[in-house]
């Protein structure tokens, strides 16, 4: 397992410093820098233009930009933001710990509707509870999550009035923690949509399978009771695939919800990396990716320990 | 004809603002309470002499660093809004245009508690004019990033050198008259001139006053978090009684996505929607929401490629002119939120005149000039961007002009780019393949024709007309009514070379809650100006 895991984290590593890499010669075969984009008017005054590159040190040649953004990195300094004059490590982690809060809140709501959901499909296949609940999901699965957002907003921000209708917390509350959770829910049901529609197809369809396979048939003729056959062995075959499943959607909220981000104006990492490429500013986006990236691997690496703990034929492939 | 112009927005507008100022007359202006904007932009750099995003200038720098001089921010009436004192109380020109005296205002002091001396000026026009231009060396504090953004105003203005004469008096010496520059002090663009105080700038570094943003407006910077919000407070000690803030607090909201702006209104988290979507206009104006709108110096402009073959020949150039129908789009397809472009010139200039017109639409016309000239179907490629500030709704209003040039007899196509790509590519030099290329800009000070008209700021492909001496010519005039008549005869020489169009002017639409009173939509870029705002009953 030891040996599983440095693997992974090595190989983890030469992916993000892979992606690193790529991102910046994207940028560089991008037109326009940051010393465009801050100067707005003055773009077309080349001496203006001159002066920015230089003060921003874009002047210097790429691959000596990277490096000198790689060598920074490297003592844990992420660089300096163009636009705001700001440690972007700082940028980052407000951004970040926000991105959290939406993810965790996606995630809870993932969980909590999708697997259950997908048992009770399971367990009444072909009863209406399936066929709608399967109905349902399926048309969910198609809309586009920024519509299914306006009209969570729509229904109940405007008509009914009971949630708010964007951001993160309300300047007229006064208890802050409250009031993320109360902001929390539209933008957290919006994220988890897709995922939930995933997590709960996979779920009926695997315990479907798992209640037909001859261990079960001998788990009847050997007169344990449904209960007992259900929670016990059955789920707990299925297990493994929707920990995979679930640390795939993990990954797929979190890249997800930009959409989100933007619909609800959640002040997230997802809209930090949109705006920092729209201005090119090549410190924040480099940045941002790399902390998303790290996620997104972590994510995978905890659901592939996960798994193997749950599964011992996995643990052993290890 | 939309459903916003058979109802006449202007007409609801002035409804709803009877209407309320009939609320408004019955109560008297209050303090206190939360002003919250919702803003469809980041708000740039905080500092007033790098910043070149017009968000920043509207909604920070006018309400923390003040100039010298001010345009009355609070006068809707006029066009533009009259000069008035700033951190200067008054001001003496010489003869030659050459000096000009400033007598700063006594009494006055920034956010930190430090007196506003005569020494302040000259400490923050050194951080960002750049001596060597002039042979001498840099003051300590001098900041490479100021002089990028804000350094051009004073190369335009031909500074030489500024003094301190007393506590109180500050004198400007320019190389060459510049007759603009009063106005220049009110101007938005790349680096604002407000003031900041010099002690912030030497506790916390050239790079610190983004964070620590000091001045001596009628608020103070509180908080910002980028992507998020911006914090600013009233300032109790503000020198200047008539602009003292009447909220407690002003928070700016970045919302980028217009929907969820609107919906932040709609549930009341939001008092002022920034750029609504036109569409909605009639909607919420039904739902009591108040549509404020004004003369604003923006133009949307087309440029004609030189290196465009068929554009040699004046009568496509003329043909497309006479085939934009700017009235139809600024009427039917933005809703009433744009005038037709008449002139080169803003509408806010002193130099711009009632009864200026530009080449009337008429497809008739522009088809007879194409088969004249042997040019149907000659192909023509507009290239704009796909959002970006101050550029409207450029994918549709591109799809407009595609409709009416293929109805005139041309084969048209649209190229779409996104916005710090599109920037660079206009300013780097014209791509080949495009025809029109489209940017939007527009000041109110006459300094604005310098910006495509002077030779030397011009990118590949955009046409020398010929007009650069005249402009500087113009700007070094003494009379002021004289070189507004040479600043309308340059708009008129460009009108008649046909190489550049102006198609519709922005009157940058603002959506009100009705608890909001005394928005004052002035005719410049400074229309974000809220201290005299207040929140009554709704």
């Amino acid at each position: 397992m030891v040996r599983f895991l440095a693997k992974r984290t090595v190989l983890a590593l030469f992916t993000l410093w892979g992606v690193t890499v790529l991102i910046f010669i994207l940028f560089q075969a991008l037109p326009g820098d940051a010393a465009i984009s801050l100067l707005g008017s003055q773009a077309g005054n080349p001496e203006a233009v001159a002066r920015m590159r230089s003060y921003l040190g874009l002047d210097r040649p790429a691959y000596i930009q990277y490096f000198v953004w790689l060598g920074d990195l490297l003592q844990g300094d992420l660089g300096q933001s163009a636009r705001f004059d700001q440690p972007v490590s700082k940028l980052i982690l407000d951004k970040a710990l926000n991105s959290i809060i939406l993810l965790v809140g996606s995630a809870v709501v993932m969980f909590s509707v999708g697997i259950p959901l997908g048992i009770v499909a399971a367990l009444r296949e072909r009863s209406l509870f399936d066929r709608i609940g399967m109905g349902v999901i399926i048309v969910l699965g198609m809309v586009p999550v920024f519509w299914f957002g306006l009209l969570l907003i729509y229904l109940f921000a405007l008509v009914l009035d009971v949630l708010p209708a964007s951001r993160m917390y309300s300047f007229h509350d006064s208890n802050r923690t409250l009031s993320i959770l109360v902001h929390l829910v539209l933008p957290a049901i919006t994220t988890a949509a897709i995922s939930i529609t995933i997590l709960a197809r996979v779920t009926r369809a695997s315990l479907l399978e798992t209640l037909e396979a001859p261990f079960m048939q001998a788990l009847i003729a050997r007169g344990i009771p449904v209960r007992r056959r259900i929670w016990r062995h059955a789920m707990r075959n299925i297990l493994p695939i929707m920990v995979n499943v679930s640390g795939l959607q993990i990954g797929w909220l979190f890249s997800g919800a930009i959409f989100t981000e933007v619909i609800f104006s959640w002040p997230g990492i997802g809209r930090l990396i949109y705006d920092a490429v729209s201005a090119r500013d090549v410190p924040v986006a480099l940045g941002g990716i790399l902390v998303v990236g790290a996620l997104f691997v972590l994510a995978n690496l905890a659901a592939d320990v996960a798994t193997a703990s749950l599964d011992p034929r996995r643990r052993e492939a290890m | 004809m939309s459903l916003l112009n058979k109802l006449g927005i202007t007409a609801i507008g002035a409804v709803a603002a009877v209407a309320l100022a009939g609320i408004a007359a019955a109560e008297e202006p209050r303090e206190g309470g939360t002003l919250i904007a919702a803003n469809e932009a980041e708000l740039g750099e905080l500092d007033p002499h790098i910043t070149c995003a017009t968000s920043s200038a509207r909604w920070v720098m006018n309400h923390i660093a003040e100039p010298l001089v001010q345009q009355d921010m609070t006068d809707e009436g006029s066009i533009p809004p009259p000069l008035i004192p700033g951190l200067a109380q008054s001001w003496d020109v010489s003869e030659d245009g050459k000096v000009y005296t400033f007598h700063l205002q006594q009494g006055v002091k920034f956010h930190d508690g430090t007196d506003f001396t005569a020494d302040d000026v000259v400490y923050n026009v050194y951080r960002q004019f750049d001596q060597t231009t002039v042979g001498r060396e840099n003051a300590p504090h001098f900041y490479e990033a100021a002089a990028a953004a804000a350094g051009w105003r004073w190369d335009i203005a031909g500074l030489d050198f500024v003094e301190a004469v007393d506590d109180h008096t500050v004198n400007f010496h320019l190389s060459h008259p510049f007759n603009p520059f009063l106005r220049m002090f009110t101007q938005t663009d790349c680096g604002p001139m407000g003031i900041i105080s010099p002690e912030s700038v030497e506790k916390y570094g050239n790079d610190g006053v983004q964070a620590n943003m000091i001045g001596t407006g009628p608020f103070k910077f509180i908080e910002r978090v980028p992507g998020d919000y911006m914090v600013l407070e009233r300032f109790d000690d503000y020198w200047k009684e008539e602009w003292r803030a009447l909220v407690d607090r002003l928070v700016i909201l970045v919302m980028p996505d217009v929907a969820a702006r609107q919906a932040a209104l709609r549930a009341g988290e939001a008092h002022i929607v920034i750029a609504p979507d036109p569409d909605s206009l009639p909607k919420l104006v039904e739902e009591g929401f108040v549509i404020s709108k004004g003369t604003m110096p923006h133009i949307w402009t087309v440029s004609f490629n030189e290196h465009e073959a068929a554009f040699a020949d004046e009568r496509v150039r003329l043909a497309v002119h006479h085939a934009i129908d700017r009235e139809g789009m600024a009427n039917q397809l933005l809703d009433g939120t744009a005038l037709p472009g008449e002139s080169w010139l803003s509408r806010t200039s002193e130099a711009f005149k009632e009864e200026d017109r530009w080449h009337a639409y008429d497809p008739a016309k522009a088809r007879a000039l194409l088969e004249e000239a042997g040019a149907l179907g000659t192909k023509i490629v507009f290239a704009t961007s796909t959002s970006g500030s101050g550029q409207m709704q450029p994918a549709k209003m591109a799809e407009w002009i595609q409709r009416n040039l293929i109805d005139a007899g041309f084969d048209a196509e649209i190229q779409l780019m996104e916005w710090n790509a599109y920037i660079a590519k206009f300013f780097e030099g014209f791509d080949p393949e495009w025809s029109l290329v489209q940017m939007s800009w527009g000041w109110t000070a006459a300094y604005w024709l310098d910006m495509f008209l002077n030779p030397g700021n011009q990118p590949d492909g955009m046409m020398d007309v010929g007009v650069g001496d005249a402009i500087t010519a113009a700007h070094q005039m003494t009379d002021p009514a004289a070189a507004n008549e040479a600043y309308h005869a340059i708009a008129e020489q460009v009108k008649a070379s046909g190489w550049f169009m102006p198609i519709v002017n922005d009157t940058a639409p603002i959506v009100l809650s009705p608890c909001v009173r005394d928005y004052p939509h002035v005719s410049d870029w400074q229309t974000g100006f809220v201290a005299r705002t207040w929140l009554g009953d709704c």
